[in-house]
């Protein structure tokens, strides 16, 4: 492969914000394999933001483990070094090898959340490789988009070859030894392509009109799981060991694509996440672990994890446990994880009256959550962190005024259980619900922006000083809304909102909403129109043709359901039919 | 309390900070040799407290952008380890451009880094300059440095003196390329920072005004008991 000019690269480095974001050489990474396949697994957001990211850190342990094949990493460069790399005739070029991502056979992009699209075709255009995968010829990398975006490829398929929709473990490798097999026959790029579509997980847009099932793991104890991670030398968002402990979720929020498209439960059994935790921390040194799933207290051998942990590795060793529910056996796991009471306790009741958490389906009282809190009140918690959603379907400004009576009830709470003398630190963070496809919600609207401004405006009058309360950016939900269930022509949107010099949407300070609302009008589309679609339960929806297992017929029963404020029972006391196992048969816990 | 006092034994040792690691700083690179530590099964001893944080003191650390043949690190493990098994277990986990030149165990009472340091040798190159070392010293000789450092927390600005606080500067070259040795201070109180020394190097001799700074590197430390 070749290599960047080194002169020229040290000369940029130098006048680089943060230069070792691009220079690579990190303990455990991968160098100098002379590879039959050479993969730059790209990420379309920072060193810091990409290096997080536990799907990355598999991907890339995986692909290095496959005979003649080699990962190596890249991401998307700040303004900075962008506008330094434009001036200076640098293409986009890799952390390991320092090779220009042009040169590469196949370049996988996993897309964490629609904003990151732009970074994307930015990343294509600093490698010189066309952005859209008609103009690309027999010479340039076969690009492929990987990630929860996929499971509604419309708006961005044209900007690749390949999209692989679902879990990568099993799929990337038949890809990968595909692409020898293809490389030593001197097969031409569309017969690769052709072949590739047999693949579970892997749709050619080119090819059109295939139906696409979601590729997934059965068995995650025999799963691909690294036995080391990259250490970074700079200080990264998540810098810690983290091991997946359970994919899916069995509890059936109506709003989550998660728990929907990681269907069904998959815990790992104890004995696998000792063996990987154990080794992740002796190859990386690192001293706090996160055992991480959708809701890690329904992990059945969470409370031995961690107790294992903390004998095995010392006293010293952190373990983070994201996703609690509020009960108390969540609450003894989260206090035997840290020793100190001053911890952090992080909630999601998603919603504030009990109405709107039954249409939801959260299935979480008022009750439940005030005795968890008095529990933790009583036990000397006095940080409390609350995640909602305003605009979720059947709404009012009433059940929104209810997060506000929670948050005093909390306050009252606190003066009444507490048993540490510092006030409590109350903290709310509300959102805006984006509708997302393959859930029950999928049919909803995004809210009308000024109803959203009016609820978050009354949530400040209520609350007040009674919490530190943040309120997500409209314009950045509705965008996300609008490309999430987008179809072909969001493509055309999102083309020329890079054109028009966008980047780094995701990111409140850098997103121009009006630079997008004329891209979509360019395309022939209006953004507000486009977020608020509305669909019948039970319609055919455009993204159909991507298959999860879960039935439309139970979507649409489920959008129903939450019309009239019916919960439906969690796969652990009984299953609800949803269509990817007959009867539950096959699904853990049922 | 006798048994309190845990058995752990202290160390020095020298690295090289070279390559790619010039641009790590110093935060980075302390958590950097703690998790080498940990992987090399080292076990650091750490402080006692509420929030005990591993032992480990450095020298005065090279600024960014600048490599390293001498850098120090003193800090303490628990249990024992030969210096030379102790070396070869931590190499292996550290990142290319940290090399590890040696590590000796201290005696109880050695002075600590920061007092033992006093100066720093430095050389500073500028790529295929073509320039006559002598007429660089000739510029150096009437040239005033005078560098003027920000003052901290609404402090004046204060006003150094560059050329008093370098100890030795001269002029040379090789392989083509024009290298400037200087000798500066690195007592916390009189620390004079190689870039900055360098830069005011490129402002005022005008010879060095148009070339390109191909790097600078610490070399070597002097101690106050030389
Ligand atoms: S088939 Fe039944 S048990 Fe399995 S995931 Fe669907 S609802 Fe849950």
């Amino acid at each position: 492969m070749r290599q960047i000019d080194k002169k020229k690269l040290a000369n940029l480095l130098k006048k680089s914000e943060k230069p070792a974001r691009y220079t690579g050489g990190e303990p455990n990474s991968i160098k100098g394999r002379d590879a039959q396949v050479n993969f730059a697994l790209a990420f379309p957001d920072t060193y810091e933001i990409g290096m997080s990211h536990l799907g990355l850190r598999i991907l890339y342990g995986l692909i290095n483990s496959i005979d003649g094949a080699g990962a190596q990493r890249v991401f998307t460069p700040l303004t900075d070094m962008i506008s330094l790399m434009r001036q200076e005739g640098v293409e986009l070029f890799s952390l390991e090898e320092r090779a220009p991502i042009g040169d590469f056979d196949i370049v996988g992009f996993s897309i964490p959340y629609e904003l990151a699209l732009t970074n994307v075709l930015e990343m294509l255009e600093l490698a010189s490789i066309p952005l859209k995968s008609k103009d690309r010829g027999a010479n340039h990398p076969i690009i492929i988009a990987g990630g929860v975006c996929t499971y509604n490829p419309l708006p961005f398929e044209e900007f690749f070859d390949i999209i692989f929709v679902g879990e990568a473990e099993e799929g990337i490798v038949a890809l990968v030894e595909l692409l020898k097999a293809s490389k030593e026959s001197g097969q031409a790029k569309a017969g690769f392509l052709s072949k590739a579509a047999g693949i579970r997980g892997v749709y050619v847009p080119s090819l059109g009109g295939q139906l696409v099932s979601r590729a997934f793991v059965e068995d995650m104890d025999n799963a691909y799981f690294p036995s080391s991670f990259v250490v970074p030398l700079i200080e990264i968002i998540h810098d810690r060991a983290s091991v997946e402990i359970m994919r899916g979720c069995a509890r059936g929020c109506r709003f989550c694509q998660s728990g929907f498209i990681y269907r069904p439960l998959r815990p790992k059994s104890l004995d696998t996440i000792k063996r990987q935790a154990d080794a992740i921390l002796a190859s990386t040194g690192y001293s706090e672990i996160s055992l991480a799933s959708l809701s890690s207290t329904d992990c059945p051998g969470v409370d031995e994890a961690i107790s294992y942990l903390r004998e095995e590795h010392g006293a010293g060793m952190k373990v983070a446990l994201p996703s609690l529910r509020m009960d108390s056996y969540s609450l003894a796991l989260s206090r035997d994880t840290s020793t100190q009471r001053s911890m952090l306790l992080t909630f999601a009741p998603e919603a504030g009256s009990q109405r709107m958490r039954d249409i939801i389906n959260k299935n979480l009282t008022e009750e439940q959550i005030l005795s968890t809190l008095r529990e933790a009140f009583n036990s000397g918690t006095t940080k409390i962190k609350l995640y909602f959603m305003i605009g979720l379907p059947f709404e009012t400004d009433e059940d929104v005024a209810e997060i506000a009576s929670l948050v005093q009830k909390i306050n009252l709470l606190y003066l009444k259980e507490r048993t540490a003398k510092k006030p409590l630190a109350l903290s709310v963070s509300v959102s805006c619900f984006i509708p997302k496809v393959h859930t029950p919600f999928q049919y909803f609207p995004f809210e009308d922006p000024t109803a959203l401004a009016r609820r978050q405006e009354l949530l400040r009058s209520l609350i007040g000083k009674k919490a530190k309360l943040s309120c997500h950016p409209i314009g950045a939900s509705m965008l996300e809304a609008a490309i999430a269930r987008g179809g072909r022509q969001t493509a055309e949107a999102i083309f020329n909102a890079h054109k028009l010099g966008c980047l780094f949407d995701s990111w409140p300070e850098k997103l121009d909403l009006g630079k997008w609302e004329e891209a979509f009008a360019q395309a022939g589309l209006d953004l507000r129109e486009e977020a608020q679609k509305q669909y019948t339960p039970g319609e055919a929806l455009p993204w159909d043709f991507i298959q999860t297992g879960v039935s439309n017929g139970f979507f649409a029963l489920e959008a129903k359901r939450a019309a009239s404020g019916q919960t439906t029972v969690n796969c652990f006391e009984g299953c609800s039919g949803c269509g990817i196992s007959p009867g539950g048969r096959d699904c853990y816990g049922k | 309390m006798a048994n309190n006092v845990a058995a752990s034994e202290k160390y020095r040792m020298c690295y090289k900070k070279t390559g790619d690691m010039a641009y790590i700083s110093q935060l980075d690179l302390q958590r950097l040799f703690q998790r080498a530590f940990r992987r090399a099964g080292i076990r650091l001893a750490h402080t006692h407290g509420f929030n005990p944080h591993p032992k480990l003191a450095f020298s005065m650390p090279v600024p960014i952008f600048v490599e390293s043949e001498a850098e120090y690190l003193d800090f303490s493990i628990e249990g024992s380890h030969d210096d030379a098994t102790m070396q070869q277990l931590l190499q292996p986990c550290l990142p290319e451009g940290i090399f590890v030149v040696g590590i000796t165990k201290l005696l109880p009472n050695s002075l600590s880094l920061s007092k033992l340091i006093s100066n720093a040798r430095y050389e500073a190159y500028f790529s295929g300059a073509g320039i006559d070392p002598a007429l660089a010293d000739a510029e150096y000789e009437s040239a005033s440095l005078i560098y003027t450092k920000e003052g901290k927390k609404g402090k004046p600005d204060k006003q150094i003196d560059l050329k008093a606080s370098a100890r030795f500067v001269d002029f040379n070259v090789s392989n083509g390329d024009l290298v400037t040795t200087f000798v500066l201070p690195m007592s916390s109180a009189s620390y004079i920072n190689p870039s900055a020394f360098t830069q005011a190097l490129q402002e005022n001799l005008s010879c060095l005004g148009a070339v390109e700074l191909g790097g600078i590197r610490k070399v070597s430390v002097m101690s106050s008991l030389d």
